[in-house]
């Protein structure tokens, strides 16, 4: 086994969140890109109610929650500070800022009349935003929004700066900018296109640089390979697909993989694989990975190549009901998991203690400590309460 | 389907197909599942995607191929509407051309070199229209990928559809079984009759 694939398998829980009074569904995950001494990381969690959790990523306490926002979709940080963005159905894109406590947004970015957004991504550089709407009449949207904040300017809504309409025809699913060039963004919608555009060309039909289909419904897309040049999605019907737009211009296709259901056809020693959750690129060894899971909690992690999905390992003793987001630090080989159980659990590699025992109700045990040990004997302590 | 026996889905599907066999004209009629669902949670995983049937049960169904040399040439033999290289780039990004095309035919099936260059060439019009071409490769038949959406239901195909369909749903449902309440099964010309 590789060295990376070895460091899934040796992935343990190192931290699980505190009991929250209301128990909800954890549907995204996103952690702060600032390091500000003093200051510990934060994570955001997307939470099934309508709120935003924000958490301290080291203690998995929560912090701060911004509630009442029914309709929320995807939670993201800026690059370059510490404030959390969600679209929503209401067709707002809302900012908070992230370490203060003002439940209420720090500024609001507002769709055209009944758009219903249901995803979004900001660029890398924290300048362009952009938003996906369900299929209202017979137009799906992308929309655009400039979202450096001037300091003259005082205003706290935002209007668009335009919106892309010819190129899906159903609800879009999914917004991915480029992780490093500002100027691409990748969409997939229900309509079972992933579409590539270049943002600093002037009208949409130009903007387009490919289409690529899934022939199902997109769930998850993401960037991949070296210097992101490929991209790949996920499927409602647990399907995978991967292209190549290297080859856009050569005689090559640019299809790598197209999995039409990976339940079908992945090898696993046991178990089973219920769902996919979505996709993890891992730079330093140019290696594409797919998450996916059971419904009672297990993790799978898969590893892509051009021949399949070859299955890595299972992260169990986890989770007690289905996985439905993650969020992987590069930084430290660190992942964050939550789940319709409510739990939002922290995992790390190395060889640690006898991992917890499965949780199987909605009750979490008092915060026990677990320090990551190499090579221990014991059974886990219980350290210091927190 | 584990909890439909072959022997139910088929008295049913009889009952909808042959019930008021008097007063039938000979016309093509649609079938209908209806589904309906319980213990499923708004916030739970959205559930969506395409099932190939058997046969695709749509008559007058057109198709046509974005084709490469040797797909013009497959698609020629068998007189199937295509579209060369040559002719596509006579689109080139002409609106109404292409508005043209994607009303002319119900679906497209591309070759690998073709279809991405679909954007360059035609624009957004056949992604707008949701027509946009599904691949076709050299490993596949444009015959018999194309066959496959012209024909109609006869004899136990609505069955076996019906049977295909639900398996598909009940396996992206996270409860499976314990999600569906109620199956129907309706043609146009009979009520709906209960499958379970």
């Amino acid at each position: 086994m590789e060295k990376i694939e070895e460091q899934f398998a040796n992935l343990n829980i190192v931290k699980r969140s505190s009991e929250t009074k209301e128990p909800t569904y954890l549907l995204g995950i996103d952690t702060s890109k600032t390091v500000q001494a003093e200051k510990g990381s934060l994570v955001a969690v997307l939470c099934s109610n309508g709120s935003i959790r924000i958490y301290d990523k080291e203690r998995l306490n929560v912090l701060r929650e911004f509630r009442g926002y029914p309709g929320l979709n995807g939670v993201k940080f800026a690059n370059s500070c510490d404030s959390v963005y969600s679209s929503c159905t209401d067709g707002t894109v809302k900012c908070w800022d992230a370490r203060l406590a003002s439940e209420k947004p720090v500024q609001l970015f507002k769709g055209y009349p009944s758009n219903i957004f249901i995803s979004f991504d900001i660029s890398c550089n924290d300048h362009v935003i952009c938003a996906g709407t369900e299929k209202v009449d017979d137009d799906a949207l992308l929309v655009f929004w400039d979202a450096r904040i001037n300091s003259q300017d005082l205003s706290t809504t935002k209007d668009p700066l335009g919106a892309y309409s010819e190129t899906h025809s159903d609800d879009i699913t999914q917004v991915c900018f480029h992780p490093s060039n500002p100027n691409m963004v990748v969409s997939g919608s229900t309509d079972g296109l992933v579409n590539v555009f270049d943002i600093t060309v002037d009208n949409e039909e130009d903007a387009l640089v490919t289409t690529c289909n899934s022939v199902s419904s997109v769930s998850y897309i993401g960037w991949s390979g070296k210097d992101y040049k490929q991209i790949y999605c996920m499927t409602h019907d647990e399907g995978f697909c991967w292209w190549d737009l290297n080859h856009l211009d050569t005689n090559e296709p640019i299809t790598c993989l197209n999995i039409p259901d990976v339940r079908e056809v992945i090898n696993m020693k046991e178990g089973i694989l219920d769902y996919l959750i979505g996709g993890l690129y891992h730079e330093k060894t140019d290696k594409l990975f797919v998450v996916g899971g059971t419904n009672t909690g297990i993790i799978h992690i898969m590893s892509c190549t051009t021949s399949g999905l070859v299955h890595v390992t299972r992260l169990q003793g986890g989770h007690a009901a289905t996985v439905r987001s993650f969020c992987w630090n590069m930084q430290d080989d660190s992942l964050l998991t939550g789940g319709e159980d409510a739990q939002l659990l922290l995992w790390k590699p190395g060889a640690v203690e006898k991992t917890l025992t499965k949780k199987d109700s909605m009750k979490i045990a008092s915060s026990v400590y677990q320090r990551v040990r190499v090579h221990s004997n014991h059974s886990y302590k219980k350290r210091k309460k927190q | 389907i584990s909890k439909v026996s072959r022997d139910s889905l088929y008295e049913v599907v009889q009952e909808v197909l042959h019930e008021n066999q008097h007063r039938r004209r000979k016309f093509l009629e649609t079938v209908e599942l209806q589904i309906s669902l319980k213990n499923y949670d708004s916030q739970d995983k959205r559930f969506s995607g395409t099932v190939r049937l058997k046969s695709t049960p749509r008559p007058k169904f057109s198709v046509c191929v974005l084709g490469d040399q040797q797909h013009c040439d497959e698609a020629k033999a068998v007189d199937i509407p295509r579209v060369d290289t040559q002719a596509l780039k006579k689109l080139s990004k002409n609106k109404k051309l292409v508005k043209k095309l994607a009303k002319k035919y119900d679906a497209f099936l591309a070759s690998e070199s073709m279809i991405k260059q679909i954007p360059r060439i035609l624009g957004p019009g056949l992604n707008k229209a949701g027509k946009f071409p599904s691949l076709l490769t050299h490993n596949e038949n444009v015959v018999a990928k194309a066959d496959e959406v012209q024909s109609a239901m006869i004899d136990d195909e609505p069955a076996h559809n019906t049977r295909l369909a639900v398996s598909f749903l009940v396996s992206l449902l996270k409860k499976n079984w314990q999600n569906v309440r109620a199956l129907y099964i309706q043609s146009t010309m009979s009520k709906p009759q209960r499958l379970y």
